[in-house]
């Protein structure tokens, strides 16, 4: 069993804190869902040394061997999302969509309707629309790209510790398995990122 | 489908293929395929040789996180068969405006952010 202190940190032996401040970026007012990666690095120190240069990132880290890193206070955002949202109701259920609205913009070219969908998506609240960078934590699995079809199989063990930190997290913030995507779930990435995630 | 090869060189940087830059040529458009049909169609990716010549001499030759990072990956692209170093390729060019050339067992990605006029799309 684990606990939050007072900075947003997960309190367990199973969590090793590597927060870098360099990957915050303001408050994260709620956290209504969750959203897991893969990093296309070999290892945890190449996304942590990426980390110390950039602004993206994720909240937590889970090495091959699935020792667990915190890299982020769960009471600040970080940019691991994307730039444009997917649209749920499209994906998921056609008839919650606006019929019109949505005939409208998937007549436009690809490059015009993403970023059309995505202004339509952010109008709604969670869960109609899918998670944000301001209500979502992300989990990183290392893991690298392979080529345009796959990335690496998630371990045995990154998703054993997966499984724990879902579990731990869907305590603290009353989430539920609906609240989990992968990645290219939610936004235009490879499809294969984090394909073979297993969390529940 | 005009299917003779263009067959004037395109110096890029092929990082997955060699360390130095390397003209690929004959570049033969073969097809369009989409993932999601309804969605990303023929149109988004409207090149012909010329254009897709065009597209690997202009975008950047990039590793997969700053494809991640930096473009989108659109589910339809056009896909073809090149020349590099006399060895046959396999391109796709993505309506993301990126790219891929698989070489035996290696492969490159590209991106280009400055193809507006290759991609239609961007300037509607």
């Amino acid at each position: 069993m684990s606990s939050v202190d007072s900075e947003g940190m997960l309190i367990s032996e199973r969590v090793e804190h590597r927060r870098f401040q360099t990957i915050e970026h303001g408050d994260l007012r709620s956290v209504r869902a969750l959203v897991v990666h893969q990093t296309d690095a070999p290892t945890a120190q190449h996304t942590f040394n990426g980390y110390l240069a950039k602004g993206s990132g994720a909240h937590f880290l889970i090495e091959k061997n699935g020792v667990i890193y915190q890299t982020a206070s769960l009471k600040k955002r970080c940019y691991h999302v994307g730039r444009y949202l997917r649209s749920k109701c499209l994906a998921v259920d056609k008839t919650t969509c606006d019929t019109p609205q949505i005939q409208t913009i998937q007549a436009l070219t690809w490059t015009l309707q993403i970023r059309a969908l995505d202004r339509y998506e952010r109008t709604k609240d969670y869960p109609e629309r899918y998670p944000m960078n301001a209500d979502s934590l992300g989990i990183e699995l290392v893991g690298k790209h392979l080529d345009a079809a796959r990335y690496e199989e998630v371990t045995a063990m990154q998703n054993e510790s997966l499984r724990w930190l879902v579990s731990e997290l869907y305590g603290h913030f009353r989430l539920t398995p609906a609240d989990v995507y992968t990645h290219p779930q939610i936004s235009y990435k490879h499809p294969g990122e984090a394909s073979s995630a297993v969390w529940q | 489908m005009n299917l003779r090869p263009l067959s004037f060189g395109v110096c890029v940087l092929l990082a997955g293929c060699s360390s130095s830059h390397a003209v690929i040529e004959d570049i033969l458009i073969s097809g369009f395929h989409s993932d999601e049909p309804e969605r990303c169609r023929p149109s988004d990716v409207a090149l012909d040789e010329r254009q897709v010549a065009s597209f690997f001499k202009r975008a950047e030759p990039i590793d997969g996180r700053t494809l991640h990072d930096q473009f989108d990956w659109a589910p339809c692209y056009l896909e073809g068969t090149l020349k590099y170093q006399g060895n046959a390729c396999i391109w796709r060019v993505r309506a993301g405006a990126t790219g891929e050339v698989e070489c035996s067992a290696s492969a490159q990605y590209f991106g280009c952010k400055h193809c507006d006029d290759l991609f239609k799309a961007l300037k509607q």
